[in-house]
């Protein structure tokens, strides 16, 4: 879907894959998954991202190691960090960076909020029907 | 005061003052004595030359008078008198008649002579005297005697005067007093013809006596106030390393251990000295150990609770882990079911009005579905969670088969089995002798090794459960068809979060609480694994009533027995 956001969703667990997968496809974006940081980081090597969302805690390779990378590919490059575990703050040495983190579960509206904040443009069809 | 004198007798007298004193004592009775022997040989020896001068002047004058008395010349015989007087302690001197009669007489009252206190007024003896007995008397004590006259002491002498041979010769009145006793004793027979008696006052020998006695004294005191100095000097000089040595010794007491004693003597106390030295030597190194020691005790104790805290720190730490991986294992679900049931509410508004349409039911259904699992997979977490808390709070051991426990184990499994499509094949031996353990510890234990084997082997694949006994041993061998374990990371696996990268997959507890557990019942816990063919964990317990507790056998002899015997005697 050219001309309209590309966003890459990186998380081991298949179910938040598939919801978000659902959710941003319905919201008009293009999407696509990766299972952990290492996959994330060819998918973006080998083509135009405008969001990353991604988990924390993956096998390979973790959410931070994925968002120090991507910081050395394109510093300006959004990136939504998802996080299971309540304690602790993955952004730690990332300052500075276009971080933002969500704790999971989220709530559906945030994660579209956080998606607006960093500027991603969605298609003008706004939410579909299906 | 009272209490001033007795806390002065009270108080310490020092090992100085002891000698000083000692010595004194010593000293005085010494030179007492000496002065009192002294005093007395020399009060005798005045006294002896006293009565030898009276006697030799009474004869001598006996001797001189023998012609004057015979021819009654007594201008001379007052001449021989005043010659006598002038001896200073003569106060009186007779010349007496045959018949015992006073013929001549001197005396000091008579003379007006100053100088004599208490002088008898009346100095000449009154009444006769035998003349005839002194003659024949050979001994001094009847020449003269000592009388008491108006309480002074005066020695009275007496001779006879006799008309001897001798008397021709005048020349003999040279001789010595001891010859002429002798002469006189010859001359018995001689007549006597008068008497001379003189009276010799012991004043001037007493004055003398008393001079003496003073000058001695003196000289006494003088050498005791001398001996004394030199005593307290020496005293002082000797113990002035004692001194040092009790300082020495008060600072060591004190802690003071580079104290020294420095006494350059050749003597007991110098040996005193250098023993004290040695000794405080030895004692600062016995010291300086000794703090070594403590320090070192001290270190080990710091080290010992840095280590509890260390431990504590990493329980700490475990509890946050386990936090932590029940919060992803739990808040991944939860992220599902809130997402797709608020994506449902979302379309379900949507579709308020216009309704559902038979072609969108599938994709509700699926989100619901979706829902639904993650849902079941909260509940299977809490279930676990609980499972473990009872296997760790589960203490007392018992008789646990564990081919029972096993079978449990992987039908408490069967539903995860089934969804990943794993086959489990077990190879129990039967009659498999009961181990002392805990049926959730246990369960635990087996649990955590297949859920691991299960994500190892992946879709399709094979988990082989076997066991079997051997040596007195209960092994429980579980082996997959996965990929195996690099090597390099083998010795890694029981280690506590070790696979933290990999949370969220089984119960994220890790084979680190699997390995606690199997030391927990005394058990063993290996693993064997080869890069594509493979892993196997090999669990063994030791069989009940072997081991640990020898006693518990029946006969001693549990080696021959089979496993089903001592399945039995463990009841």
């Amino acid at each position: 879907m050219p001309g309209y956001g590309h966003i890459l969703i990186v998380d081991d667990e298949v179910v938040i894959r598939s919801l978000l997968s659902e959710m941003l496809s319905e919201d008009g974006f293009s999407v696509a998954t990766a299972e952990d940081g290492k996959r994330g980081l060819d998918y973006v090597n080998n083509g135009q991202v405008d969001l990353v969302i991604s988990d924390v805690h993956m096998p390979v390779m973790d959410g931070p190691e994925l968002v120090a990378r991507l910081h050395q590919i394109d510093p300006n490059l959004p990136v939504i960090i998802l996080n299971s575990i309540p304690e602790g703050d993955p952004s730690k040495g990332m300052a500075g960076r276009a971080i933002t983190c969500l704790g999971k579960p989220f709530d559906l509206q945030k994660l579209r909020d956080a998606i607006v904040q960093v500027g991603v443009v969605k298609s003008p069809a706004g939410p579909s029907g299906g | 005061m009272v209490r001033g004198i007795s806390s002065f007798l009270k108080a310490r007298i020092g090992i100085q003052q002891k000698a000083v004193m000692a010595i004194s004592v010593l000293l005085l009775t010494l030179v007492a004595a000496l002065v009192a022997i002294s005093m007395n040989s020399n009060s005798h020896a005045v006294r002896t030359e006293l009565m030898k001068r009276g006697r030799m002047s009474t004869e001598n004058l006996a001797y001189n008078a023998v012609y004057a008395t015979l021819v009654g010349d007594t201008a001379a015989l007052a001449g021989f008198l005043d010659g006598v007087m002038a001896e200073q302690e003569v106060v009186y001197a007779l010349i007496l008649d045959p018949k015992g009669q006073v013929l001549v007489s001197r005396d000091r009252a008579s003379r007006n002579d100053s100088g004599y206190s208490g002088l008898p007024k009346a100095p000449v003896p009154a009444g006769h005297v035998d003349l005839a007995a002194m003659r024949d008397s050979g001994s001094c004590a009847d020449c003269h005697n000592k009388t008491e006259i108006q309480g002074r002491s005066i020695l009275d002498f007496r001779a006879p005067i006799v008309l001897g041979e001798e008397t021709r010769d005048k020349g003999a009145v040279e001789l010595d007093i001891y010859a002429m006793q002798g002469r006189r004793a010859a001359s018995h027979s001689g007549r006597v013809i008068g008497g001379a008696q003189i009276g010799i006052t012991l004043q001037f020998m007493e004055a003398q006596i008393s001079a003496m006695r003073w000058s001695l004294l003196s000289v006494a005191l003088a050498l005791i106030v001398l001996a004394l100095t030199v005593t307290v000097i020496a005293v002082r000089r000797a113990l002035k390393p004692i001194d040092a040595l009790v300082v020495a010794t008060g600072k060591v007491a004190g802690g003071d251990y580079d104290s020294k004693v420095c006494v350059d003597r050749d003597d007991e106390v110098g040996d005193l000295a250098a023993s004290f030295n040695k000794m405080t030597a030895d004692l600062a190194s016995g010291r300086t150990a000794l703090v070594e020691k403590r320090l070192l005790e001290a270190l080990v104790t710091e080290l010992k609770e840095t280590q509890q805290q260390l431990v504590q720190a990493g329980k700490m730490a475990a509890v946050g882990q386990l936090a932590a991986g029940v919060a992803h294992e739990i808040n991944n679900p939860l992220a599902g079911i809130m997402g797709y049931s608020q994506l449902v509410v979302e379309k379900m508004q949507h579709k308020r009005d216009s309704g559902i349409t038979p072609e969108e039911l599938p994709k509700f259904l699926s989100y619901v579905e979706n829902m639904e699992r993650q849902s079941q997979r909260c509940k299977q977490i809490v279930q676990n969670l609980l499972k473990f808390a009872r296997a760790s709070s589960q203490e007392e051991l018992q008789e646990v088969n564990c081919n029972v426990v096993l079978r449990e184990t992987i039908s408490f499994l069967d539903h995860q089995l089934e969804v990943s499509q794993v086959t489990v094949v077990t190879r129990f031996e039967s009659g498999l002798p009961a181990i002392l353990g805990h049926d959730g510890k246990l369960q635990q234990i087996f649990t955590n090794i297949i859920i691991n084997a299960m994500q190892a082997v992946g879709k399709a694949g094979t988990i082989t459960v076997t066991t079997r006994s051997a040596e007195e041993r209960v092994i429980i061998e579980i082996q997959d068809t996965g990929e195996g374990i690099p090597p390099e990371i083998q010795g890694k696996i029981f280690e506590p979060f070790f696979t933290t990268k990999e949370i969220g997959q089984g119960t994220g507890l890790g084979l680190s609480v699997t390995y606690g557990l199997v030391q927990d019942l005394h058990g063993d816990i290996a693993v064997h694994s080869e890069v594509g063919h493979g892993t196997t964990f090999t669990v063994s317990f030791p069989v009940c009533g072997s081991g640990q507790s020898d006693a518990d056998r029946p006969d001693g002899t549990v080696a021959s027995m089979t496993p089903s015997d001592a399945a039995e005697s463990c009841g």
